[in-house]
């Protein structure tokens, strides 16, 4: 029978469902969303791909043999279907990447690569933590791009590597060794717990300023564009001297 | 007549500007004004931080770090102010080198007109008979080599046109990174009020503190107002590159302008000569000169060179006419050749004063430049010590 209180948290629920639904998507919700869409799309695909090549080869040990494979073989095809997709749906897609490998990715792969690390990393945080390491999972995502068009031998992509290659895993690595019960103990001032929020908001920051200081380039080439237009095809006859 | 043309065509005055002077440290601060709403705001962060500051024990990590903010202080607005000042000095000088680009252009104009003049063809000249060449085949084969040439011309034309895009790509540019500069500058000269007003204000403060507590008025003197005097003076210094950065910039546009202002003439001088050559060939040998690329150049160039099309316009208009009624035609077409001469002339004396004033500007600022590395290490330096140091509460930063 249940009492008042379960009918309360029952409409506590609700009300937070509904919320839910109603508010606008962000940034971090396209971003899980995706990734929720990717992944199922993947699965689906391996468990295909699993079944279709199983069938074929029923069908062609069916014709290889004189006698087809026979109502054991039939079953035995069943049971490998069923196997293969429960398989493939429940394990995981790949295993996440260690952090002493992130030193090896190219540049390129390497904002997706740290992301997938640190969304593995995740449950293991405190839960005031999630928010930041979902703040950086977005930036990275929008550090990805332009990253592509970086070289890797520019001092700018040095930096990069070195803060999200090195240094995040350094900080959330050196925080996962300190002991339980120690994280929420102070010591001159701070416990570990607020270290590495701070840690992970000036991780934060610093990929929000490279993200800005790449596009620099891109965003001052935008305006000298329309400038030049202004300039050439512009109303006045004589290029100004206006700065 | 000739006189006429004179008048028509305007003189072209092609102007290098002056180079940009050494900007003193103390000139410096100034230029771009600060909002005074922005002053309240940046007061009323020192005096929060003056008193946080008073507040600690000045044995405590917390004054060490809070000394360790000021020894940053500004550090982000030097850096990127001074990435802006670096950019541009390796810039200028690729728009007036000769070899390539516009001033290849011109050489090559020069060149190809020179054989085209017709007090080089002398013999159209000549005093003696004069008439009978006239009307000989000399004339015709001179009017000809127009004809060989136009398509020449024609492409010279349209890489001058090219050439005078990028000097106008180059002048957008340093707009953006004017612009750029101004920001930086705006930021750096927050930074130097607040740097100057903690001066004020630690002063006081140390004053205040010399009778009720006169150690901590010391440890303020020595440590947090010695760092704070040592910032401003490299805020200042960075200014003043940053000042002189921006001027110099000015200084390559005002070149680039000019240059294309030279382009122009030059292009349309040479236009209007081939004009004249057509309708003095019709006045002379009753043959018509046909230069198609060059008719199809007119309807181009009217569009291309904006600025001048319309003297274009008029001044080929009295020309046309001059040349048709006009008793002596090939002293029109001399003076439509000397006009090119003149504009090609103007540009050079141009260039070579311009190249001065530009060198003049690019040693004094590589000096300066190269001074102010010392304490952006320092800066850089200070930065790196404050890593783990000054948190968000007491950023010293620029709004």
């Amino acid at each position: 029978m249940p009492t008042d209180v379960d009918r309360l948290s029952e409409r506590a629920n609700e009300l937070i469902a509904r919320s839910r639904a109603q508010r606008p998507e962000t940034a971090l919700d396209q971003k899980q969303r995706r990734r929720r869409e990717a992944e199922i799309g993947a699965r689906i695909g391996r468990i295909a791909a699993a079944d279709a090549l199983i069938v074929v080869g029923a069908i062609v040990a069916g014709y290889m043999s004189t006698n087809g494979i026979g109502m054991g073989g039939a079953l035995l095809v069943m049971a490998l279907l069923v196997v293969a997709t429960l398989v493939l749906a429940v394990f995981p897609l790949s295993s996440p990447p260690t952090p002493e490998s992130l030193a090896e990715v190219p540049l390129k792969a390497l904002p997706l690569t740290t992301e997938r690390w640190l969304e593995a990393q995740r449950p293991a945080l405190p839960a005031p933590m999630r928010s930041l390491v979902d703040s950086i999972g977005v930036r990275l995502e929008t550090l990805a791009p332009q990253l592509a068009m970086l070289d890797e031998r520019e001092p700018a992509a040095f930096e990069v590597r070195k803060l999200i290659g090195e240094q995040l895993p350094e900080l959330v690595k050196g925080y996962q060794r300190v002991p339980e019960p120690l994280r929420t103990l102070e010591r001159n001032g701070l416990t570990p717990d607020q270290q590495l929020a701070k840690g992970l908001q000036t991780i934060d920051d610093e990929i929000a300023d490279m993200t800005a200081q790449i596009a620099q380039g891109d965003l001052d080439a935008l305006a000298t564009r329309g400038r030049f237009l202004e300039i050439k095809y512009g109303d006045d006859t004589t290029p100004r001297q206006l700065h | 007549m000739a006189t006429q043309i004179e008048t028509a065509e305007q003189d072209l005055v092609l102007t290098p500007p002056d180079p940009v002077p050494v900007v003193s440290p103390t000139k410096a601060a100034g230029l771009v004004p600060v909002e005074d709403s922005k002053k309240t705001e940046l007061q009323t962060r020192v005096a929060t931080f003056i008193d946080d500051l008073v507040a600690q024990d000045v044995n405590s990590p917390e004054f060490g770090k809070r000394v360790d903010a000021i020894t940053a202080m500004g550090q982000k607005e030097i850096r990127e102010a001074a990435g802006q000042s670096n950019r541009f000095l390796d810039k200028p000088v690729r728009t007036l080198s000769s070899d390539t680009g516009v001033g290849a252009d011109l050489l090559a104009l020069r060149r190809t007109v020179e054989e085209l003049d017709p007090g080089r063809n002398a013999s159209l000249m000549g005093k003696k008979g004069f008439l009978e060449r006239i009307f000989g085949s000399g004339l015709t084969q001179y009017f000809q080599k127009y004809q060989s040439s136009q398509t020449h011309i024609n492409s010279i034309l349209k890489s001058l046109g090219s050439g005078k895009d990028e000097l106008l790509m180059d002048n957008a540019a340093i707009d953006t990174e004017r612009a750029n500069l101004w920001t930086a500058m705006g930021r750096l000269e927050q930074m130097i009020y607040l740097s100057k007003e903690m001066d004020e204000r630690l002063e006081a403060k140390a004053e205040e503190l010399d009778a009720t507590d006169p150690a901590k008025a010391k440890a303020i003197r020595e440590t947090a107002l010695f760092y704070v005097r040592q910032r401003t003076q490299d805020l200042l210094t960075q200014m003043a590159v940053t000042v002189q950065g921006y001027l110099a910039l000015d200084l390559v546009k005002k070149n680039n302008v000019e240059l294309v202002k030279g382009v122009d003439r030059a292009s349309t001088t040479t236009v209007s000569a081939l004009r004249t050559a057509v309708t003095v060939a019709q006045a002379l040998t009753n043959q018509k000169l046909v230069l198609d690329q060059v008719t199809a150049l007119n309807t181009t160039t009217a569009g291309l060179i904006d600025s001048t099309g319309k003297l274009l316009k008029t001044q080929s208009a009295a020309i046309h006419e001059q040349a048709a009624s006009s008793t002596i035609p090939v002293e029109t077409l001399q003076r439509a050749f000397q006009n090119i001469y003149d504009t090609m002339d103007a540009i050079d004396v141009f260039k070579v004063k311009a190249l001065d004033s530009m060198k003049t500007t690019i040693t004094t600022l590589s000096g300066e430049v190269e001074k102010s590395k010392g304490y952006i290490a320092r800066a850089e330096g200070a930065a790196q010590n404050a890593v783990s140091g000054p948190a968000d509460t007491f950023k010293l930063e620029a709004m």
